[in-house]
């Protein structure tokens, strides 16, 4: 039996009373699917927590400690995992700040991400197909149907262990929330029940990251970016986005386009407010 | 056309993966058309749209292989190949796989939280924003590039003082830490002397010097040229000593600069004499009316400034001993000025090193000696021309005018060289002062172009019954990639006289001067 101690948590990881199992494993990451609530992701120490992450000591443990089928149970802070057992009780808690404060004149930069990361926004876009554009058209007409249309269409499409479709959605639901004081708030509000009507259509691993997106809850990387956008300092944004990117085949800069096309949203109501 | 498919159920695959995958079956003979995703409705959809998988049947959480290509072999080894390459374990979990450099400072901070230092060396116009990057993601930044604007480098050490960070830098090419040297730096073994240089070489014969005595240093701390003006006010050398106050490692802190702004140095001597640690100063050509009090000892040359530090380190007084020339180097000296033509009067120094050639002028200037330099010291007058010596030239060919466009002459020393032979064909000339830094991004090779210099000078003056005086300063130690004895002795071996720090060798060449002058009065 192997042992180690996780050194930090995801502020929404369960442990005590957790039942599941071992639903997929990574060379970076493990996946394990819990009985009646979100999966949890074991992966090393990091800045790229998730709400739901366990970053052991070390990680990758022995190849043989941990396989798909494991049994996984939780009891006193500790976690057993096949052959591994993991002490949790003095890991750190990541957790995001609340959502910023918005100053009145440091919101959107998408154009400044967009000159950066031109080309990997072009590829996300022809990956999606033009449907984002779409989406983004009809949340800033706040055309419920076509919404529920757009996000059906985007779905679990695309390539990836996480679609396209869906990272696209997670970049676009986490920067309308994180920045819902500024204007994202009612384009999160028609967007939140439209994916949560589609989360049957995703695989169980993505549809674990687009169901926490739905409630609000999003990766490190993102919360990162999100908050630096806030801030309205580019250096802040460049390094935040270059870390989004950097996140998978396809996924950062899909997720990236998401919020690109949320910050366009955003820019487009703040300039209907000031108009108004 | 020929299509087919497979569905692998509930198997997952990394995103990077998948795309590799995808890549390698399309580039498979026959294969026109390959695609491994998730089997969500929405990816079926778009493969039955596609042609490539009828009657596709499976759940989002099973991975669909679809190609098409020319007959059924093709598609069904295009298959087989899929099975195989989803089978494999990750090419970065194989042994002995070559891990990629990060392309930026955020990705290797992701792939090592740990690290807080970044080393920066871009042109200039991007450094600070490159640093800016560092200093947030917590790391300490030392800058090797130049030319980064003064608004640029005070807001760099503003933002990495209120973390608790350093900027060395920028224009910093020296630093040791932790016992690793970066930039332009010595092999020196660790011991109790903590140094915070303003100067490159400055802080590399300080830091050589200390290890060819017999002890060791802490930390060197860079803290780039412009640290200690009044625009930026000693950011980074307070840092720096504050740090050094805390390490227990250190027990002598010796700080290298050239002359600060006056109420710079006031800040730091202030900070120095409130420490607990005992502080060497060496200020390069400040004005003896702001000598440092309270305790700090103020040495008179760089290589002083070490001498004064081991004395300290060991627990014995640190005296400011006058340099002694002895009785073998003035006989020598003395030999060379018989053996002058009447003509010959004039010293060129020709440096690789800025702080030597500005320890040089100094040393000049107290023997009573003016000079001409591209970069003068308070006194001496800037060559209008700086491909053409005057009189007492000492020139500084590290600096911005020589360097635009090649490499620094402590990396190539050819130019150098070059400017010596000239030098060496004035007939008023009579002294070639020299520098050679050895160490870690010096040449690995530095006296050869020398030494062929110096050979022909010499027997080009011999034939014109002239005699130059080649004084050659070896600033390394003799743990340095470049086998210090070795240099040496080679070029001793071309006629020169090769002297233990800068400040002797400077003191040399103003002897020979002074002598040559008043023979010249009395004739």
């Amino acid at each position: 039996m192997a042992t180690d101690t996780v050194v930090s948590r995801g502020y929404l990881a369960p442990v005590d009373g957790v039942r599941g199992r071992v639903r997929a494993t990574f060379d970076r990451c493990a996946y394990v699917a819990v009985d009646g609530g979100p999966a949890l992701v074991l992966h090393a120490d990091g800045r790229d927590h998730t709400p739901t992450s366990l970053c052991p000591a070390t990680w990758p443990p022995a190849s043989s400690a941990v396989a798909v089928g494991d049994a996984v149970c939780g009891r006193a802070g500790h976690l057993k995992v096949g052959d591994l057992v993991l002490d949790v009780r003095g890991a750190r808690v990541w957790r995001p700040a609340g959502s910023p404060v918005v100053s009145t004149t440091t919101v959107s930069d998408e154009q400044g991400i967009g000159a950066v990361h031109y080309l990997a926004l072009r590829a996300a876009n022809r990956r999606t197909g033009g449907l984002v554009f779409a989406l983004e058209r009809a949340l800033a007409a706040r055309d419920a149907e076509r919404v529920t249309d757009g996000v059906a269409s985007l779905v679990g499409r695309g390539p990836g262990l996480t679609p396209s479709g869906d990272d696209v959605l997670v970049g676009m639901l986490a920067v309308l929330h994180r920045l819902g004081s500024a204007g994202g708030g009612s384009h999160a509000q028609l967007l939140r029940p439209a994916a949560a009507a589609h989360l049957d259509r995703t695989g169980d691993i993505s549809a674990h990251y687009l169901g926490l997106a739905v409630a609000g809850h999003f990766g490190e990387r993102l919360v990162a970016l999100c908050d630096a956008l806030s801030g309205g300092d580019r250096v802040d944004v460049t390094v935040a986005a270059a870390a989004v990117v950097a996140t998978g085949a396809t996924s950062g800069t899909d997720a990236l386009l998401g919020v690109v096309s949320g910050l366009r949203l955003i820019a487009a109501t703040r300039a209907a407010g000031i108009a108004a | 056309m020929t299509t087919a498919h497979r569905v692998v159920a509930n198997a997952y695959k990394d995103s990077v993966a998948l795309l590799a995958i995808s890549s390698k079956l399309l580039a498979l003979d026959g294969i026109t058309a390959a695609s491994v995703v998730m089997a969500t409705p929405t990816n079926v959809e778009n493969l039955v749209d596609a042609g490539l998988a009828d009657g596709l049947r499976a759940s989002p959480s099973d991975l669909v292989v679809a190609v098409a290509g020319d007959g059924d072999a093709a598609c069904e080894a295009a298959l087989a190949a899929a099975g195989e390459l989803l089978a494999e374990r990750p090419a970065d979990d194989r042994e002995g796989a070559a891990e990629q450099p990060p392309p930026s400072i955020a990705l290797a901070a992701m792939r090592d939280p740990s690290l807080n230092l970044a080393l920066v060396s871009v042109p200039g116009d991007y450094a600070a924003a490159e640093a800016l990057k560092a200093v947030k993601l917590g790391m300490s930044v030392m800058i090797f590039s130049d030319n980064v604007p003064v608004a640029q480098e005070l807001e760099i050490k503003r933002a990495a003082d209120e973390r608790d960070l350093i900027v060395m830098g920028p224009d910093c090419g020296t630093a040791i830490v932790n016992g690793i040297p970066l930039g332009f730096a010595n092999v020196v073994r660790r011991g109790p002397i903590g140094v915070v240089g303003a100067s490159g070489t400055g802080t590399q014969e300080v830091t050589a010097r200390i290890h060819e005595l017999g002890s060791g240093v802490s930390q060197a701390i860079g803290t780039g040229g412009h640290d200690l003006t009044e625009a930026i006010g000693a950011i980074s050398m307070l840092r720096g000593m504050r740090w050094l106050e805390d390490d227990p490692d250190t027990t002598v802190v010796v700080l290298v600069s050239k002359p600060p702004h006056p109420s710079v140095a006031a800040r730091v001597l202030a900070q120095a004499a409130r420490m607990a640690t005992p502080v060497v100063s060496i200020f390069l050509g400040a004005d003896p009316g702001d000598a440092p009090a309270g305790g700090i000892l103020a040495a008179g040359s760089l290589a002083q400034a070490a001498d004064m530090a081991v004395a300290l380190a060991e627990g014995r007084p640190a005296e400011r001993v006058a340099l002694d020339m002895g009785d073998e180097a003035r006989t020598r000296l003395d030999d060379i000025v018989r053996g002058t033509a009447p003509e010959q009067r004039f010293v060129r120094g020709i440096f690789s090193g800025g702080t030597f050639c500005f320890e040089a002028q100094l040393v000049l200037r107290a023997g009573g000696l003016g000079a001409w330099s591209n970069t003068p010291v308070a006194g001496n007058s800037t060559l209008a021309d700086i491909a053409a010596s005057e009189e007492h030239t000492i020139l500084d060919m590290g600096d911005d005018a020589f360097t635009q466009g090649r490499p620094h002459p402590m990396i190539d020393p050819g130019p150098r060289d070059e400017r010596l032979a000239l030098e060496a064909a004035d007939p008023a000339v009579a002294v070639l002062l020299v520098d050679v830094v050895l160490g870690y991004g010096s040449t690995l090779d530095p006296v050869s172009g020398l030494v062929a210099v110096l050979e022909r000078a010499r027997s080009a003056a011999s034939d014109e019954g002239r005699r130059l005086a080649a004084i050659v300063h070896v600033c390394g130690t003799s743990a340095d990639p470049q086998d210090r004895a070795g240099v040496i002795a080679r070029l001793r071996g071309a006629g020169a006289l090769v002297a233990v720090t800068n400040a002797e060798a400077a003191s040399w060449a103003a002897y020979v001067a002074t002598e040559l002058a008043a023979r010249g009065a009395v004739a």
